[in-house]
């Protein structure tokens, strides 16, 4: 099973055997294990991460080219590359597509991914759910880019400000294409929430307390308690927008009773607990990667918790911090600004453990940590700057300008994206069963990581020099030209280093498939559970479900202490891990309906926005998807996340059927025998 | 629950089902004791209360802006006063019976959990039904309440306090609605060979009726009521 | 440190929670039934009581009665595991902190005590709403 056939880079091989299905329900479910049928029906939350993935990374392209467009456009003063209009759709774009077409759903990826594996179980709470999260998302955002070709798109900045995002001043349809689009986006991530949050809750296995859950689990599991509650909230300004837009209602329209504050205060309850959605998966990944490439335990792992915790609840009494210049008045930035500052503290909490967890440990700089490393360097500066704009009077001078986008990105880009970029290196061989090249990496990381902050850097200079933001161009005479000029540099340097990264996957993956070797399920001497698999993780995840005594359970199982504390190996990798070739293991089955329920949603909205006719079409997609689904016997997807792995808690007719089936080995001659 | 894929052949022995019912044995442990299902309905409507929170902050927000609202005799059409507000128009008995309505709608409910829970499959029905109907009063009386607005002039943009009060009122008759259509197909399931309709499945339904049916307690208090 | 109040082994009761322990059964639910109905009726009534905050107050807190009445009871939250109420109550007190403080801060903490660092006043006040009938206005003037 662990064997490489000819396959693309993208297939997983299948674990167990595929036996008929024939369903009650009104359609037989798809049953291919390989092809682009086996990703487009899957329900499986390894391929889902997956595609989360790939989509993320293509769309971080087209982001990317938006922000080279426009540093191409402010590399020189008055240059004519892009005309204002066109400058305004172009940065509008590039943040709302970074932001929920990118982080976010690159996130999900690893949270999809990861969650079901460090928790021991074999899949999601509700695995037809996460699939149609997945094609929400993906058809969400196509739409949302659909409207690049369909008259310009959004134009009014990603957080959209009333009254500019009306129609008096935003005639067009871009905005509308922003407030639909995110309106499908947002449903994807709610739904995603729920799953995940019942998943940790209830699927965790045996022996797996709260207190012994992998940090990138607790961090994704605030993340998803953020989603839950922050969506609904932009929900509602979605729609007001909409509603303003779209139907003629008054919602944020000064001059007849509306209040464009009302859309600031709203955009913002959502805004602010986003940001942490963003960033909190990628501490989750740091705290995995610097304890395994340092060869100690994450320092302090209750205050790892506590501050992840602390900074869930917190997150949701800043939000106008964002607001400091637009009249909120001076108690409500007084407190505001004092919550802000307050902020900062369980964070910093986080940059001391990784630092302690690193001191005295033996460190291993493989690109993976580099990029670990990136984060907890780059996101302090990204960090210190943000603790200067919670100074209320600071902020009045910070904001709109250069200095709040260098902060930004500096988290985001340096934060966020680091850790991210970390990730793939550090879980690829679990997810593919091959390392993505060390040499290529580290000439990946480092332009990438010089790039960044030739890029971002110089921003905080022009930024305090006056220059704000989204403007089209600058005069010569303001000074801005020499910092400009470098940024662009910078920016370019970035492309450079994103495309050695998609080189080095062409390279690992050509490598991989000329060697045909596998790596082991433990590459790295890794501490999680998912690491006691083998690599490429087998669809079935776990063979047995492992009954979990303490913390980096994997871990203990290979190492101890000697009388004088001194860590000594006790098993190695290949003893205590799992094969990976268990057969009777009943696995959630593939499902049509999540795409047809997904395919839908974009008609509704090019109904809404244009003739409703389309709005009707997708309502007919939509019920159908509804229909098919609910026909379809619910699987059930607790059906090995019982004690034992394969073993049925009892003999049920089904499991008599499987046993027939699976002694055969043929699956299809079963497919040609079976009774209908 | 039925597991994926086993059709009913002669070949396959099935475990027979207590009255149509789904046995227990087939529900797997989770690490609470909660089933997954109930706990995602109830992971759900924490989400749904920053949804109407959001809804009702708008309209608390913009109850008294001004705006003439010209209103018309819905006989004679003739102009006949320009209220400020949709607060001004508002038939507090006719809303009142619609309240109760809703509130006997969550009795009903809880009378078919309890019939579930009794594999009483004819009473299920029955109180799924009439829970159904009650919510369909409702909304039909939603909509007479909104239709007698728009008669005496008070639209959709007339202005802020009534875009504010029909996008409310709107959102929470669309969750009755969606309810309805809920409560129906689960009544339709029900007469399934191998119905899935599990006492747990019902409990869960009634959570979100009921859930509806509390938002229109917040909402009727604080839209209708506190002046 | 798994937060059980049935544990796995009762997974049984958990699909039956009607039958295995201490359960309202159908006259309970009449009950609060009734008291719902009463209350609603309270609340309606004060509908023709003069207004002032003490009416306002009084519906608040007959409001929140209300909710707990169905959430508990109907809702079953009174017998379920508290991780239910946690999930369900975080949300709500999340909601109704986030839209008191955002609502408030439309009219309130507007007043630093300095009178140079407050914003200035705005220049015209709002009228008040008004629901008199328009006065007659001779044929061919321009509306309001």
């Amino acid at each position: 099973m662990a064997l490489v056939n000819a396959r693309t880079p993208l297939e997983l091989p299948s674990g167990a055997e595929t036996t008929v299905r024939r369903p009650l329900g009104v359609f037989q479910r798809p049953v291919r294990p390989t092809g682009w049928r086996s990703w487009v029906f899957t329900v499986d939350h390894k391929k889902v991460g997956i595609m989360y993935g790939a989509g993320s990374l293509l769309f971080f392209l087209v982001g990317g080219i938006e922000a080279l467009l426009i540093r191409t456009q402010l590399a020189r003063p008055g240059l004519k590359v892009l005309s204002a209009d066109l400058f305004n759709q172009v940065f509008t774009m590039h943040g709302v597509t970074m932001i929920f077409l990118v982080v976010m759903p690159l996130q999900a990826a690893f949270a999809n991914y990861l969650i079901p594996l460090q928790i021991g179980t074999r899949d999601v709470a509700f695995p037809r759910l996460n699939a149609l999260s997945f094609w929400i998302w993906l058809f969400g955002s196509i739409f949302f880019n659909t409207s690049w070709f369909l008259g310009g798109g959004a134009d009014g900045g990603w957080f959209n400000y009333a009254p500019n995002n009306g129609v008096i001043f935003s005639p067009g349809h871009g905005i509308d294409f922003y407030a639909v689009g995110l309106q499908i986006i947002g449903v994807a991530s709610l739904i995603s929430a729920v799953n995940l949050i019942v998943t940790v809750i209830n699927m965790r296995a045996p022996g797996m307390t709260w207190f012994k859950l992998p940090v990138f689990t607790w961090m994704a599991l605030v993340t998803q308690f953020l989603l839950l509650f922050a969506l609904p909230v932009i929900a509602v300004a979605l729609f007001l927008l909409t509603f303003d837009r779209l139907y003629g209602s008054n919602f944020f329209n000064a001059s007849l009773g509306g209040d464009p504050m009302l859309w600031e205060h709203l955009f913002w309850i959502f805004g602010h607990p986003e940001v942490y959605i963003m960033i909190m998966p990628s501490f989750g990944i740091v705290s995995e990667i610097i304890p395994v490439f340092s060869r100690k335990p994450i320092f302090g792992y209750p205050f790892m918790v506590f501050s992840g915790i602390a900074i869930g609840f917190m997150g949701w009494g800043v939000w106008a911090h964002h607001m400091f210049a637009s009249g909120i008045g001076p108690m409500s930035v007084m407190a505001f600004s004092l919550s802000t500052m307050f902020i900062a503290v369980p964070t910093g909490v986080k940059i001391l453990n990784w630092l302690a967890t690193m001191w005295g440990g033996r460190l291993r700089f493989s690109t993976a940590m580099l990029f670990a490393i990136g984060l907890v360097t780059m996101f302090t500066i990204g960090g210190l700057s943000g603790v200067t704009h919670a100074f209320a009077p600071a902020d009045t001078q910070q904001t709109d300008t250069y200095y709040i986008v260098a902060h930004f990105h500096y988290v985001l880009f340096g934060g966020a994206l680091l850790a991210i970029f970390g990730g793939f290196y550090f879980w690829w061989p679990k997810m593919f069963g091959y390392r993505l090249g060390e040499k290529v990496g580290k000439w990946n990381f480092w332009l990438m990581l010089i790039g960044f902050n030739l890029t971002f850097g110089p921003m905080h200079i022009l930024g305090l020099q006056g220059m704000s933001r989204r403007i089209f161009t600058y005069s010569p005479d303001q000074g801005f030209d020499f910092w400009n000029m470098v940024a662009t540099i910078g920016a370019f340097t970035i492309a450079v280093s994103v495309l050695v990264f998609f080189a080095n996957i062409i390279t690992s993956f050509r490598k991989h498939r000329r060697t045909q070797e596998v790596v082991s399920g433990d590459p790295w001497d890794a501490r999680g559970l998912e690491w006691m698999i083998p690599s490429p993780a087998p669809e079935h995840n776990y063979d047995e479900i492992p009954v979990v005594t303490e913390l980096d359970e994997f871990w203990h199982r290979k190492y101890g202490h000697d009388e004088e504390g001194h860590l000594v190996r006790i098993a190695s990798a290949e003893e205590v891990s799992q094969k990976g070739d268990a057969t009777n293991v009943h696995l959630p089955s593939p499902s049509y309906w999540p795409i047809v329920l997904a395919a839908g949603l974009p008609f509704i909205g090019y109904g809404v926005i244009y003739n409703l006719a389309w709005a009707v079409l997708g309502g007919l997609l939509l019920l159908a998807g509804v229909f098919g689904w609910v026909m379809e016997p619910s699987t059930d997807p607790e059906a090995d996340h019982g004690l034992h792995g394969g073993d049925d808690l009892e003999p049920t007719a089904e499991a008599a059927f499987e046993e027939a089936a699976a002694g055969e080995g043929d699956p299809q001659a079963e497919l040609e025998e079976a009774p209908r | 629950m039925t597991d994926v894929g086993i059709e009913m052949t002669d070949d396959v022995k099935v475990p027979p089902l207590e009255g149509g019912h789904l046995t227990e044995h087939e529900v797997h442990p989770t690490a609470t004791g909660i089933s997954n299902e109930k706990l995602s309905m109830w992971v759900f409507l924490g989400s749904e209360c920053l949804l109407f929170g959001g809804l009702i902050s708008t309209y608390l927000l913009y109850k008294n802006r001004p705006g003439a609202i010209e209103v018309r005799d819905t006989v004679s059409g003739a102009h006949v006063g320009n209220a400020q507000r949709i607060s001004d128009l508002f038939d507090i008995g006719f809303t009142s019976v619609s309240s109760f309505i809703l509130l006997a709608s969550s009795l009903t409910m809880v009378f078919a959990v309890l019939a579930a829970a009794k594999h009483q499959q004819d009473k299920l029905r029955l109180w799924l039904g009439t829970t159904a109907a009650l919510g369909a009063v409702f909304v039909g009386g939603q909509v007479y309440e909104f239709t007698e607005f728009l008669n005496k002039g008070a639209g959709y943009t007339s202005n802020v306090s009534t875009s504010a009060f029909y996008t409310l009122t709107g959102f929470h008759g669309v969750h009755v609605s969606i309810g309805i259509l809920i409560l129906l197909a689960t009544l339709a399931l029900t007469f399934r060979e191998r119905s899935q309709v599990t006492p747990e499945r019902v409990e869960i339904v009634g959570l979100y009726w009921h859930f509806v049916d509390v938002v229109w307690i917040l909402i009727f208090t604080v839209i209708y009521l506190i002046k | 440190m798994t937060s059980v109040v049935e544990s796995p082994s009762d997974t049984e009761a958990a699909e039956h929670p009607h039958e295995a322990h201490e359960h309202p059964g159908t006259p309970l639910y009449w009950k609060v039934g009734g008291i719902l109905a009463v209350l609603t009726a309270l609340e309606i009534s004060t509908y023709w009581w003069p207004e002032g905050a003490a009416t306002s107050a009084l519906l608040i807190v007959l409001m929140i009665i209300k909710f707990a009445l169905v959430a508990l009871f109907f809702m079953h939250l009174q017998f379920d595991s508290k991780l239910l109420r946690s999930v369900f109550l975080g949300g709500l007190i999340l909601a109704v902190g986030i839209y008191l403080a955002t609502l408030s801060s439309f009219t309130y903490w507007r007043d630093s005590g300095i009178p140079e660092w407050n914003d200035p006043p705005r220049a015209k006040p709002l009228p008040p709403p008004s629901t008199a009938p328009p006065a007659p206005q001779p044929a061919g003037s321009a509306g309001h």
